[in-house]
């Protein structure tokens, strides 16, 4: 009985876990080591156990701080993220609410086209934003043919915001799409019973009752955002970085593999913590 | 006489080529307790809707204390309904879905504290306002959605088949509770069911609904007593019909023929005339069955018959009865000892059944 419910459980198990354990937990564990360590000047590190790394990060130097180094460009990836969010919300929910209220093949179809950009690569359309935004793009050509002023656009803040925001809405609607169907609409007949109109239906009913939604969509657009490294290379030509700029030039031209795993490591404590408070915030209202 | 609390006047409702509710006119009295009743799909429902302001009539005004409230929002409307699936916010407390209302009126804090304790003392659930809805059973859920809904002090409580989702028992703990506290508060009540006995039981008028139509309005005797048409008759409790044709009509007497064989007087609706292709009805128990003919007095009608089918249910025996024309009346007859002749009558044996002439009614076939 209980070697066949082991064998059991393995075979549910098994191949996740193994998953989990390969392509996340070792090499995240790998991250942390890494920033342990000192660094070797021809990539990789120094088998030697070292706190450089940290201190580096850690220490501030008010000359450079407004410059192009870690503080600003976590400061900027965090403000983008939370612009992207935001963005995405403003968009997503009366997107996924539209969805949600057509008959079930209209769902159906308008769904499916929220999806459709996941079919082509992430860099390819990305790209094609590119050619949109160059200021011999698109949006500049039909602005200059009717006689207004070009607006440059590409390699600027704006551009990986509009870049950040496109790749980034589909993770909002769905999950959106999923609470908003669930809802259960005599809520709003009792709602309107009882004396509330439309925005407080809203406010006081609706929104509270889709937060799930709102919350996973957040979640899922926030941690993929700030961590960005195509967009702001692409759109942003390199002149406005992001985390994932910093980790790579880190990792890549800079050759300090112990730096970059420090960043990556306190960026990952920083958005874990920021996400078990939000769960633990929510248990307790669930447990009220 | 009592005001009218609410009145629909000529109100039809379609939902693109259905009607669902086909020039209806009610008048609703101020404390009343007025049922809505029939089948599923008979518009009863969407009546209820277009009074609390959840669907528009497509003609017609619908009057609350005499104003026309028929396109105004149900937000703007001093009505409150109880829905099926009692609708309670899940995110909220038992304490918030109660307060609700008046939160939306804007009360202060300390007086939405007071009436919630008030009404949640009134439907029998004190101390439960911190619970959260699905913490509670389905009996209890039904008190707060009817506790969220009295506390407004409504002019009109409207109740949609309620007590539905309820089992048996508990049903009929609550439709008790619902009368009482009708009658406590003072409130008119609509209530919509599609259940005649829960009507019959808790109404001071109820209105026998089919197709979008209002059949009959009237006191559950009337209508079970006088039913205007075959549809009500055979909706509320259980009838014997009898094609037949009238002979002759005098006041509210009618002379009529079954089966071209069987002649006999019955009481009469209005709009039977002679000449008329009509059905006669007799309820069950209103028919005395012997073994001689001894109810052979004045004002009975008598007819000779054979047993067909004898079932014993403990309270009454049923008999099924066939009169000389052939046709089958259904006869319930109540136990009363095991003297009693007829517990040893036998299928094939002849014998009377007769009733009072006017407990027969002729209503147009």
């Amino acid at each position: 009985m209980g070697k066949r419910r082991s064998l059991y459980l393995s075979f549910l198990l098994g191949p996740g876990a193994f998953w989990l354990l390969m392509f996340f937990v070792v090499p995240s564990l790998l991250v942390v080591v890494y920033s342990f360590m000192e660094r070797s000047s021809s990539g990789g590190v120094i088998w030697n156990v070292s706190l450089e790394a940290y201190a580096k990060l850690f220490t501030f130097d008010p000359e450079s701080l407004f410059v192009n180094d870690f503080v600003v460009i976590f400061l900027r990836s965090f403000w983008w993220a939370v612009l992207t969010t935001v963005a995405c919300l403003l968009i997503g929910y009366p997107l996924a609410f539209y969805i949600a209220q057509q008959k079930p093949t209209a769902r159906m179809i308008l769904l499916f086209m929220v999806m459709i950009p996941f079919w082509t690569n992430f860099l390819v359309r990305t790209y094609a934003w590119k050619f949109i935004l160059n200021n011999n793009g698109l949006i500049n050509t039909v602005l200059s043919s009717l006689g207004m002023q070009r607006i440059p656009l590409i390699n600027t803040p704006t551009a990986v915001l509009i870049g950040l925001v496109y790749g980034s809405l589909p993770f909002m609607v769905l999950p959106l799409y999923a609470s908003i169907e669930k809802f259960d609409y005599t809520l709003v007949e009792a709602g309107q019973d009882l004396g509330a109109n439309y925005f407080r239906i809203f406010t006081r009913v609706f929104l509270p009752l889709t937060m799930p939604g709102v919350a996973a969509g957040c979640i899922l657009v926030f941690i993929p955002a700030v961590g960005q490294y195509v967009v702001p290379t692409i759109l942003g030509g390199g002149k406005v970085a992001m985390l994932g700029n910093i980790l790579a030039q880190q990792f890549g031209a800079a050759l300090n593999w112990p730096f970059g795993s420090a960043i990556a490591v306190v960026f990952m404590i920083l958005l874990m913590a920021g996400v078990l408070i939000y769960f633990a915030v929510e248990r307790e209202e669930e447990a009220v | 006489m009592p005001a009218i609390n609410v009145e629909l006047r000529n109100v039809t409702k379609r939902f693109g080529d259905f009607v669902a509710v086909d020039n209806v006119s009610l008048q609703i009295e101020e404390g009343e307790f007025f049922s809505l009743l029939g089948p599923s799909g008979c518009g009863k429902t969407t009546n209820l809707r277009m009074i609390a302001g959840f669907e528009l009539p497509s003609e017609g005004e619908i009057y609350l204390k005499g104003q026309p409230v028929g396109q105004l929002p149900p937000f703007k409307r001093n009505v409150n309904t109880v829905f099926q699936n009692y609708a309670l916010f899940p995110h909220m407390t038992v304490g918030e879905n109660v307060g609700f209302g008046l939160e939306m009126k804007k009360l202060s804090k300390a007086d939405i504290a007071k009436r919630v304790d008030e009404t949640l003392e009134l439907v029998r659930l004190p101390n439960l306002g911190a619970r959260k809805p699905r913490q509670l059973s389905g009996g209890q859920q039904q008190r707060v959605a009817l506790a969220r809904a009295v506390v407004n002090r409504p002019a009109v409580l409207l109740l949609d088949e309620p007590l539905s989702a309820l089992d048996l028992k508990l049903r009929k703990t609550m439709q008790f509770e619902l009368k009482e506290l009708q009658r406590q508060l003072g409130i008119t009540f609509i209530f919509v069911t599609h259940d005649q006995e829960e009507a019959m039981t808790m109404s001071d008028r109820i209105a026998v609904m089919d197709h979008g139509h209002v059949l009959q309005v009237g006191a559950p005797t009337n209508i079970y007593e006088q039913p205007n048409s075959r549809f009500v008759a055979d909706f509320i409790g259980e009838t014997n019909f009898l094609p037949c044709k009238v002979t002759h009509r005098d006041n509210g007497l009618a002379t009529v023929v079954v089966g071209d064989k069987i002649k006999m007087q019955a009481a009469c609706e209005a709009n039977v005339s002679t000449g008329d292709d009509a059905s006669l009805i007799i309820r069950p128990e209103k028919i005395t069955i012997s073994t001689g003919q001894n109810n052979n007095e004045n004002g009975n009608t008598v007819l000779p018959g054979q047993v067909v089918e004898k079932v014993y249910i403990g309270t009454d025996t049923r008999f099924a009865v066939k009169l000389e024309d052939g046709s089958v009346l259904n006869v319930r007859h109540q136990n009363m000892s095991m003297d009693d002749p007829l517990t040893h009558v036998n299928n094939h044996e002849n014998v009377f059944i007769s009733w009072q002439t006017i407990a027969a009614r002729v209503l147009t076939a």
